[in-house]
């Protein structure tokens, strides 16, 4: 996968994970894992720049198993950017998918070969 | 690498920053780091995963500079700040100096050069008021030569002025356009680690 596209969608997806519940660090990055190949250290960075940018607040609570987690809660304004965000992705996502689909079926109809000339 | 050992490292990398950011970031890495080994991973594992503590500091100053240049409302702060923010890119990937310095020195030079302008019409200003002042005390030339000085004078500083107002505008609009160009390329960098 293009990295440097990577990276914008990454932001996107934690965004878009926490504007449902709120996360610990490790769960955030644990749940992206499982789909999305990253680097461990990429996502702490965007986490403390979302919160810097007041779009996630964080507390801590008490866990079972050893010392606090930091927790972090979207507010208002982040919910509002990632609306934004995810309807410009699903518009972007949407146009895309038309494009390479339209191609397909012009190569099939053959009006255009398939080495795209 | 032990977990205290990374933490010490990632403590050290981070001097730089108020202590009640390093102890907030510090504690952050603790928790995922123990939260990890919970989760069943062995610590080396872990550790490697998440890169050296060194560039994962490299990469939080980076965003904290940038964080705080868009932050500061005075022009002189910003431009302060613009500069540590350039000077931390250039600490996370050496290589950006072509891509960031040139440009920009460039164009920090031809600012500087702008400001010195306005300062030097402002100095030519005073200059002329001066020799308003001491033509009317010791020579006399009419009263129109005396008039025509003055408004050339008052003209001056005006322009003088204007060129500040000017130059700020310009200067603002620069140190804006720098800083997005940085969060760009810091998302860049990051996303090729």
């Amino acid at each position: 996968m293009n990295s440097q596209f990577n990276k914008g969608v990454i932001e996107m997806c934690v965004m878009a994970l926490v504007s449902q519940r709120d996360f610990y660090g490790y769960e955030l990055v644990e749940t992206i894992s499982k789909r999305i190949e990253i680097s461990e250290g990429t996502i702490y960075p965007i986490l403390r720049r979302l919160t810097q940018d007041k779009y996630f607040e964080t507390y801590l609570k008490e866990s079972s198993e050893g010392p606090p987690r930091k927790y972090y809660r979207m507010t208002v304004a982040g919910l509002r950017e990632t609306e934004k965000l995810l309807k410009e992705w699903h518009k972007f996502a949407t146009d895309v998918d038309f494009i390479i689909k339209q191609k397909g079926r012009d190569i099939a109809a053959g009006k255009i070969s398939g080495d795209g000339q | 690498m032990t977990r205290q050992g990374f933490l010490e490292e990632l403590r050290r990398a981070l001097a730089h920053l108020p202590k009640a950011e390093v102890d907030e970031i510090v504690r952050d890495q603790d928790e995922y780091i123990r939260d990890a080994v919970q989760a069943g991973r062995s610590e080396e594992d872990v550790l490697r995963s998440l890169g050296s503590p060194a560039s994962l500091a490299a990469s939080l100053l980076a965003e904290t500079r940038i964080q705080q240049a868009a932050e500061s409302t005075t022009l002189k702060e910003k431009a302060g700040n613009t500069f540590g923010a350039v000077a931390a890119i250039i600490a996370l990937a050496p290589l950006n100096l072509i891509f960031v310095l040139g440009p920009f020195l460039g164009a920090a030079g031809l600012l500087i050069g702008g400001w010195a302008g306005a300062a030097g019409i402002l100095l030519a200003a005073l200059g002329f008021l001066l020799a308003f002042f001491v033509k009317l005390i010791f020579l006399s030339v009419g009263f129109w030569a005396h008039v025509s000085t003055f408004f050339f004078a008052v003209g001056c500083v005006g322009l003088s002025l204007l060129a500040f107002i000017f130059m700020a505008a310009i200067t603002k609009a620069f140190l804006t356009l720098t800083l997005n160009y940085l969060k760009w390329n810091l998302n860049f960098i990051r996303a090729r680690a």
